[in-house]
């Protein structure tokens, strides 16, 4: 070894310690420091307490084995279930009843008289035949027309399972008008939160821009205005150039039910937190919200991802069970739980504590310190600031500095 | 991507990006308390950049490796909109493997992102388990080796490397059953320094595409057969990173000097699809296994040529004409004539 070599080793063997320091995790908090937060479960016993209540079965995290399906698969009750639906899953329907149902939806299909009475029938079905027209529906077995003729008889009903098909009617068609007209019913109340993230899912793969603008519409209408940022990029190049006047339309319209001036204003306000939805969470959307939190531990990034974007679009609400999500025994769940609380901006300070706390926890302080970044608050401006100088774990210090960032 | 088939949310995305390109783009150390000097003063290497001094050879090898790529690849800030998507960069600038846990996904670190996948992505291990670096064998070396056996295991590569089910294909073929690992093939030892290789060549090196898969053509009684097999690759050809695709095309064969070219028509496809390319099927071909199409006779062509093109990306500029010699790379290429 040449002297030169030599000193540039020493200086390398001199800086390893700190290196390898440097990059593995931080040495637990000193005496000092607040303990960090003991870890209990954050969802499982609510989600399992909630279906209970709910009389539905209790939804699980996909396991690593499970085959991979282009839509998320839930176990449900040891069985496969394409979709996992907080709705009490009826026992199967007898023979002669799905006899009944395929006659009745492949005479949808025909025009005049015959369809009209299968329209009335299938009205009058009662919904344990309606849990199972929205299963065939979501697993592609009716043809397009047939939905579109079922979009009218259900526009007109009551009860859950009315809003479970016209979803899935938009989720799965491959016909994009027909999809644009499921959702476009879907727009037409505010019936069923519990929608809002399947809604919010289905408006990041859609890729029509029709479909897409009813999407945003029907979140409107739940007061979840997580879809404007698709009606702008719509509003901006339209597929066609009607759509570009709708989407617009559709901004205004968003606005107005806001009550902000504009669509910038509505921006600024879904963005900051201002846009405060009181009322309690319902119980089938906490349900939601949950399992989707659950799914924080996939092994799967795509259940990962989506579940992270579902929460992040909520509303405020939503950062209460991600607060608490922040102390889940799953070292993935509370990154991950931090990481939506970023995204969600200021709709998140009601995470505001929580996040705090967090910062004493190695394992989710750097994604805690980029979520209270983009909180617009002096508390966390000046923990931010204070970690930055003087956290003993670079990666931290790294990540605060980040979040500080304008 | 076609503009078609772009989702909305991806559109979102770029429209954020827009905004962030000049904090993201330029790489840089946080970790470096402020006002050290430059990063590439070497009194300052610290993390990853620290083990060259003494481990210059591994250090180049890896230099040219995809790995050392991860977070800097043209391609993947494209994708990633210089990581304003933040998703991608659990595995492209990751905490290390042994701190997340061998057989766990890695999630994302916050200093040197722009060394990517570094020396201490793979060998750190915690700081709470006696820190140093994961070893084949114990060593009183500066940087403490320890004996870890995971280090070599294909589930240390499946931290990063089994979101679409590398490792059960490999476990599936016939070199799980003889334990013929990940690191033999894509890490194999010098013969003259008894090392293995840090460059870890994959689908951007030809001769290991070549290896994988073997083409062949053939004429009978009434047509031409095309076979294809994975001889070679421990796993699904091709596998992981769902941009990848093996394209088998074939043309009548230009037999007189000067004679016009024909267009390549397409034979197969292997490709596994993304998650929102819902009316795709995953055709990616498994180790072991071998596929056989027939192509009609047709009159006047009494001789065809038949390619295998391996394509990183995967739309074609045309798909109704696609131009495989442009767009991808020539992995085999047969002729067939009938006698
Ligand atoms: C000051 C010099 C020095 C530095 C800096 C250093 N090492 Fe080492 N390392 C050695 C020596 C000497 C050996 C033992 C001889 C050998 O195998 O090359 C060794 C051995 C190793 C081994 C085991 C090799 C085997 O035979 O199994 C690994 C793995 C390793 N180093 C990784 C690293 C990593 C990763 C870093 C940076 C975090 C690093 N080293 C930094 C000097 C160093
Ligand atoms: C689970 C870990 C993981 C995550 C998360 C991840 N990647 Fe990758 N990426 C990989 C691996 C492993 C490869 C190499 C595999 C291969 O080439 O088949 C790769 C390869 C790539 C490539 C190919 C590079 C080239 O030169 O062709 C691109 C582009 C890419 N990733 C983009 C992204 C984007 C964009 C995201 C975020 C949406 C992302 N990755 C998230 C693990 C990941
Ligand atoms: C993608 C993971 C990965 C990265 C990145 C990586 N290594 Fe390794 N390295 C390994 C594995 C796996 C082995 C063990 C191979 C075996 O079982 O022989 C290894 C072996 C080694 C050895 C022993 C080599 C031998 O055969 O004697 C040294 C030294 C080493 N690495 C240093 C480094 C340094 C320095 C860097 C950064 C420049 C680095 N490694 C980056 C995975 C990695
Ligand atoms: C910490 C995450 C991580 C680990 C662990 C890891 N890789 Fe990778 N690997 C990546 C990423 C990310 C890329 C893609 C880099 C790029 O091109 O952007 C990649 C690329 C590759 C490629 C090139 C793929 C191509 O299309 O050409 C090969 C081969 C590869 N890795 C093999 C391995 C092997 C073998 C191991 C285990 C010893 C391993 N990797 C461990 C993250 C990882
Ligand atoms: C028997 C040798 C062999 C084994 C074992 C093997 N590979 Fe490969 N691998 C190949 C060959 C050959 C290619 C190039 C052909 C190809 O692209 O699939 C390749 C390609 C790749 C690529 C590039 C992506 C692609 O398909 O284009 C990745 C990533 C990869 N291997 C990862 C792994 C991992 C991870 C393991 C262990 C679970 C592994 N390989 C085991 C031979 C092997």
């Amino acid at each position: 070894m040449t002297l030169r070599a030599c000193s540039a080793a020493a200086i390398a063997l001199a800086l390893l310690a700190s290196a390898c320091r440097d990059r593995t995790p931080a040495a637990p908090p000193k005496p000092a420091a607040a303990a960090a937060p003991a870890y209990h479960d954050s969802c499982a016993a609510r989600i399992d307490a909630l279906a209970k209540e709910l009389g539905c079965p209790a939804p699980r995290v996909p396991a690593r084995e499970d085959p991979e399906s282009s839509v998320p698969v839930l176990v449900v009750g040891g069985q496969l279930r394409d979709e996992w639906v907080g709705l009490a899953t009826p026992a199967a329907p007898d023979a002669a009843l799905l006899e009944l149902q395929d006659g009745l939806v492949a005479s949808l299909a025909s025009v005049g008289k015959l369809r009209t009475l299968a329209l009335a029938d299938l009205a009058a079905l009662e919904e344990p035949a309606w849990a199972w027209l929205e299963l065939r529906i979501w697993r592609g077995e009716l043809e397009p027309a047939a939905l579109d003729a079922l979009i009218g008889a259900l526009a007109e009903r009551a009860g859950p399972w009315r809003s479970a098909a016209l979803l899935a009617i938009a989720e799965r068609c491959l016909e994009p008008v027909v999809r644009a007209r499921a959702a476009h019913a879907l727009a037409q109340d505010a019936r069923d939160e519990w929608i809002v993230p399947r809604l919010a899912l289905r408006l990041k793969y859609e890729v029509d821009h029709e479909t897409a603008i009813e999407l945003a519409r029907a979140l409107a209408a739940r007061d979840n205005y997580g879809g404007i940022a698709a009606l702008d990029v719509i509003a901006a190049a339209p597929a066609r150039p009607e759509l570009g006047a709708r989407a617009l339309e559709a901004l205004a319209e968003c606005a107005r039910r806001a009550g902000r001036a504009d669509a910038a204003g509505l921006h600024a306000a879904w963005t900051n937190g201002a846009l405060r939805v009181e009322r309690a969470l319902e119980p089938r959307l906490e349900l939601e919200l949950l399992r989707r939190i659950a799914m924080l531990a996939a092994w799967q990034l795509r259940y990962v991802d989506d579940a992270r974007h579902v929460l992040a679009s909520m509303d405020g609400r939503a950062a209460a069970p991600l607060a608490a999500a922040l102390a889940d025994p799953n070292r993935y769940v509370r990154v991950h739980a931090a990481q939506c609380l970023e995204r969600m901006k200021g709709r998140a300070s009601g995470a505001l504590d929580a996040l705090l706390l967090a910062l004493d926890d190695p394992t989710v302080a750097s994604a805690a310190a980029a979520a209270l970044g983009s909180i617009d608050d002096a508390r966390a401006r000046a923990e931010l600031e204070r970690r930055a100088q003087s956290a003993s774990s670079p990666e931290l210090r790294a990540a605060a500095r980040r979040a500080l960032r304008p | 991507m076609s503009a078609s088939q772009r989702t909305i949310a991806l559109a979102v995305a770029g429209a954020a990006t827009l905004l962030l390109v000049g904090s993201f783009f330029i790489p840089e150390r946080d970790a470096a308390p402020a006002g050290e000097d430059a990063p590439t003063s070497a009194a300052n290497a610290h993390g990853s950049r620290a083990c060259a001094a003494c481990h210059a050879d591994v250090q180049a090898e890896w230099a040219g490796s995809p790995h050392a790529l991860a977070f800097t690849d043209p391609e993947v800030r494209r994708l990633s909109n210089d990581f304003a998507n933040q998703d991608c960069l659990d595995c492209h600038a990751p905490l290390p493997v042994f701190e997340t846990g061998i057989g766990q996904r890695v999630l994302p670190r916050e200093t040197d992102r722009e060394l990517g996948v570094d020396c201490i992505a793979c060998h750190g291990l915690p700081a709470a388990a006696g820190g140093g670096v994961a070893a084949k064998r114990d060593g009183a070396a500066p940087c403490a080796p320890r004996m870890r056996a995971e280090l070599s295991a294909p589930e240390h590569c499946g931290a990063c490397h089994d979101q679409h089910g590398t490792v059960g294909q490999w476990r599936a073929s016939r070199f799980g059953a003889e334990g013929k690992t990940c690191i033999d093939c894509h890490m194999p030892v010098d013969p003259a320094t008894g090392k293995r290789s840090h460059a870890m060549p994959g689908g951007g090196a030809l001769a290991l595409v070549q290896s994988a898969i073997a083409l062949e053509a053939r004429r009978d009684a009434d047509h031409w057969t095309v076979v294809v097999a994975n001889v070679g690759a421990g796993h699904n050809f091709p596998t992981d990173e769902r941009s990848r695709a093996g394209d088998v095309f074939w043309r009548p064969l230009a037999t007189e000097a000067g004679a016009p070219v024909a267009a390549w028509r397409h034979v197969h496809r292997m490709r596994a699809p993304y998650r929102h390319e819902t009316g795709l099927t995953d055709t990616t071909l498994p180790a072991g296994e071998r596929r056989e199409f027939a192509i009609p006779f047709e009159p006047g062509v009494d001789a065809i040529e038949v390619a295998l093109f391996y394509k990183r990306t995967p739309y074609w500029l045309d798909p109704a004409a696609p131009d495989p010699d442009a767009e991808a790379r020539l992995v085999h290429r047969v002729e067939v004539r009938k006698p």
